[in-house]
């Protein structure tokens, strides 16, 4: 666990909600790019952009629509005016899982005051109802297998990786991102951060 | 501090925006590879039987031994069980025991010709240059192979497909025509996120009691 927590700390990019901006103007695509951190054995290894800068507008994400673990749609627009953190996740992922009890921890404590944790998995919903079912995930977990990859990516996870995780102010601002494991104190830093930041602004 | 504590290479972020930055300084880091430069396939005939699929995985990557998937796309082949050789024992705090490769592997699966009539033979009865030789396009054997698989780092990739297509009974090695990620299907601007048919042919990986322990006992 101490391994996979160190090993992945990516650091996407964290903007101020007060700017308002769309993350897919301005920004050129890969301008902003999360780098993994790397173990002397990938030194060989030719380098490649990661990540690049979000690709969508708020429209897109709060019009993404995934399945619940009943097959049913669900629509990210239904928690527009939370904080919303998304996780991109699978259960064939173990670095995925690995993280979800700090989402647990952090929906216990935040979900209160205005966030709300999404884990949206590259999976069938078969598959993460079997795994909900042997897990106490107490936020909501949807599915789409194909599309949740391509989500991921339009918000600027470029190869697809996982797990992935991603905030968004409300009004649809992607004001940060991640790949790999999140830090706990650092990401509940960072809600805690702009809930206040957004509190201001509204 | 947390990147202190690890004693590890901590994050990097290339930001060009004038936007906050959420890490610390930190020094460049290598970055990771798309995944059809860590997963390299190559496969060919190892006898008239059998089909031998290599990988060659980059260093700080691995493949999970049981994430192997064939899907044959000829009707007059047909093919068997993967037989993979013993990974690297790896106790994964949500799967349990898993065996996993890096560097390189071998895998191979049984492959048959069901229909003689298409101008070559069944592979249990003749050679594999005869085979090769008896015609042309009708002993094409095309294949998807999936694999899965993660770098040290703490990341996964989607399962990655190659399309692969070979002669049968020909020793010649092939690489893949085409390499995509299975989840990687077109995104339509106008229609942003429909969701797909259910998939039930992937089966759950099982989940550890332990790590089920972990997630019930967080607070």
């Amino acid at each position: 666990m101490l391994l996979l927590a160190s090993a992945a700390l990516t650091v996407g990019y964290l903007t101020s909600p007060q700017s308002r901006r769309v993350p897919s103007f301005g920004v050129p695509a890969g301008s902003v790019a999360q780098v993994l951190s790397s173990p002397a054995s990938m030194q060989a290894a030719a380098q490649m952009p990661v990540g690049g800068a979000p690709d969508v507008t708020p429209g897109v994400i709060y019009t993404a629509t995934f399945k619940d673990m009943t097959g049913r749609p669900q629509s990210l627009g239904q928690w527009q005016n939370k904080l919303l953190v998304i996780n991109f996740w699978a259960t064939w992922c173990a670095p995925c899982k690995e993280e979800m009890p700090i989402f647990v921890k952090l929906h216990q404590k935040l979900a209160t005051q205005g966030v709300q944790i999404v884990g949206i998995a590259a999976d069938t919903s078969l598959n993460v109802a079997k795994f909900a079912k042997v897990t106490s995930i107490n936020y909501p977990l949807l599915s789409d297998e194909a599309g949740a990859i391509e989500f991921s990516k339009r918000l600027g996870n470029r190869f697809g990786l996982l797990p992935h995780t991603v905030v968004v102010a409300p009004g649809g601002e992607v004001i940060y991102t991640k790949l790999g494991l999140i830090s706990e104190a650092e990401f509940e830093s960072i809600l805690r951060q702009n809930l206040l930041k957004v509190a201001k602004s509204l | 501090m947390f990147f202190m504590l690890l004693g590890l290479p901590p994050a990097v972020i290339a930001n060009t925006t004038a936007t906050t930055v959420a890490a610390p300084d930190a020094t460049p880091t290598q970055e990771l590879l798309p995944a059809e430069d860590v997963f390299k396939i190559s496969a060919r005939f190892k006898d008239s039987k059998t089909i031998e699929l290599t990988y060659q995985i980059a260093d700080g990557y691995y493949l999970y031994r049981k994430r192997f998937r064939v899907s044959n796309e000829t009707p007059q082949f047909r093919v068997g069980k993967i037989v993979s050789p013993a990974g690297k024992v790896k106790q994964d705090a949500t799967f349990g025991r898993v065996e996993t490769y890096r560097k390189s592997v071998r895998v191979l699966f049984p492959i048959t010709m069901l229909h003689k009539d298409t101008g070559s033979a069944d592979g249990t009865t003749n050679d594999a240059t005869n085979g090769a030789t008896a015609g042309a396009g009708a002993n094409s054997v095309k294949l998807k192979i999936t694999s899965q698989g993660c770098a040290d780092v703490g990341v996964c990739y989607p399962p990655l497909q190659h399309d692969l297509t070979l002669q049968f009974g020909s020793g010649d090695t092939v690489v893949p025509v085409s390499t995509s990620g299975v989840g990687a299907t077109p995104l339509a601007q106008s229609q942003p996120w429909t969701s797909s048919p259910p998939d039930t042919s992937r089966p759950a990986l099982p989940v550890s009691p332990g790590v089920a322990d972990l997630v019930k006992k967080t607070p």
